[in-house]
Parts: structure tokens; C-alpha cells; sequence
């Protein structure tokens, strides 16, 4: 049986009633765990963006990059940051193309909610302006951890009164 | 417990036809594994006054201790069934679904 793409356990939740009478999602979601496979984190990538996932990896992710036309390995470490952002820092010998590429993600990620480019000139990945718009609610995320072949995602807010 | 409709604990996934149907807009498909759902009193009228037929009464409910009382009104007469059943358990089978009353404790 093939691998989950996206794997939600431990949710707690609110649904608003008077939303759903009229057929529309409000979820706020109070904690839970998300985990991704390399196949659900490449499929929910913008496809506007010249990135691959080549695999999931304790600690780092490792994409491939078109860069006008030539295919690059890339090798990404996620951070949580205290905004509940998810920095995606370039690694290797690659970091000494990060300005190039980022400008590169600048210029495909005009106008995409949820991800840009942050301080520092990284890449920021913020997943509850991704949700928003579908009704989908999130906490800050309070953990993340890679490991092989999936990503984890951890949620623990407060109490959401209805 | 809280107003509204509570999700105490859930678990589902999404495989990747899913995922791949739910970003080409093609459809959907979720296997839910687990699931703890709390609906209070008010949200179960709130849910209600959706079935109510345009510009009629909407039925109400009262639920209390393994009890659920809900009311409605049809051509000006009024209904009531009162569910003094304890509680209900949902069984799944290849039969089809089945809606038993009492709860785990046998009530």
C-alpha cells in the first residue's frame, strides 16, 4: 500500500456551527500532528516554483533546483522560527547561490500567500496564511522534525473558545 | 462541555490519488481513522434550523443526560420525540449502518 501523502493525527479542534449551517468550513484547529511524505510536500509546492523533491532526510530536505534551464542539487534545512514560520535555509555549497536563487523564488513567488522570501533573505514558509483561505485555522506550529521519507509537523495551542 | 462542535481527537489521511484529485480539483478522498466528536445543545439547533422549510418553525432540540428531546412543528400541530434511550452506538457493517440504543456502560 503506497505511503500516505498527508497524515493528520491527535486533532483537536472546533468547528463553527452557524459556518457550517451554511454549508461553509471555519476549523480551527488547537493542536494535532501533520506529517507529509515526500510525495504530499512536493505536490503541495506552488508548481510556479522550479523546485523538486528529491527526498526527505533526517534534519534537511534535498531538492533539485532549475536554475534557467540547469537542473541543481539543493540541500534545505527547515527551521521553526518563533513567528511559527518554517525558514527553508540553504545548505552546502549551494548557500554561495542563495541570493541568485532567491531572487529566482522572489520573482516566481509574487502574489502567493503564505510563502516568501523572510530577513535574512531565506525562503519563509508560513502554513496557517496557506490554510486561511480554505477555513482552515492553525496555532503557531511548536515542533517540526524530518526524518526519512517524511516530515512532522507538530500543533499545541490554547484552548479555542467556539 | 463548551458550545459549538468540538473535534476531541481525530486521524485521517490523504494518499496521493487523494492529493493529486484535491489539487487538480478533481475530487477528493480522506481516510479517517479516528474520530471524537462533541456537538453541544446549541450547535445541534444551530445545525437544526438548517433543515427548517423556508419561512417554517425550526425544530429544536434538548439534550440532557441520556436524553434528547426534539420538537418541530408540521401544518401547525406539534411533534415531539423524546429519546429517553440512554445514549446510541453506530455500528458499521457490511449490512450497512446500524443505530443501537444505550451506551458502552449498557444504559
Amino acid at each position: 500500500m503506497a505511503l500516505p501523502a498527508i497524515q493528520v493525527a491527535g486533532l483537536t479542534a472546533t468547528v463553527d456551527a452557524e459556518e457550517l449551517a451554511e454549508r461553509r468550513l471555519r476549523l480551527h484547529i488547537r493542536s494535532g500532528v501533520l506529517m507529509l511524505s515526500e510525495f504530499g510536500l512536493a505536490r503541495l509546492l506552488p508548481p510556479s516554483l522550479p523546485l523538486q523533491v528529491d527526498r526527505i532526510a533526517p534534519a534537511r530536505l534535498l531538492l533539485r533546483v532549475d536554475f534557467r534551464g540547469r537542473i541543481m542539487s539543493v540541500e534545505v534545512r527547515p527551521r521553526l522560527l518563533s513567528t511559527g514560520r518554517i525558514r527553508l535555509e540553504l545548505g552546502g555549497l549551494v548557500g554561495l547561490f542563495a541570493p541568485v536563487l532567491i531572487g529566482l523564488f522572489r520573482e516566481r513567488l509574487a502574489g502567493k500567500p503564505g510563502l516568501d522570501v523572510g530577513e535574512d533573505n531565506q525562503l519563509e514558509l508560513d502554513l496557517a496564511e496557506i490554510l486561511r483561505p480554505l477555513g482552515i485555522y492553525l496555532p503557531p506550529p511548536t515542533g517540526l522534525q524530518l526524518a526519512d521519507g517524511y516530515l512532522q509537523i507538530l500543533f499545541d495551542g490554547p484552548e479555542v473558545p467556539v | 462541555m463548551p458550545d459549538g462542535i468540538k473535534i476531541n481527537d481525530a486521524a485521517f489521511e490523504i494518499t496521493p490519488g487523494g492529493l493529486e484529485a484535491l489539487m487538480s480539483h478533481q475530487g477528493a478522498e480522506v481516510r479517517v481513522t479516528r474520530l471524537d466528536l462533541s456537538v453541544s445543545p446549541e450547535a445541534l439547533n444551530v445545525l437544526l434550523r438548517r433543515l427548517a422549510p423556508e419561512g417554517g418553525p425550526a425544530p429544536t432540540a434538548q439534550v440532557s443526560d441520556g436524553r434528547l428531546q426534539v420538537s418541530s412543528q408540521r401544518e401547525g400541530k406539534a411533534v415531539e420525540l423524546d429519546l429517553q434511550v440512554g445514549g446510541f452506538q453506530l455500528r458499521l457493517s457490511p449490512e450497512g449502518i446500524r443505530l443501537v440504543s444505550g451506551g458502552p456502560d449498557g444504559v
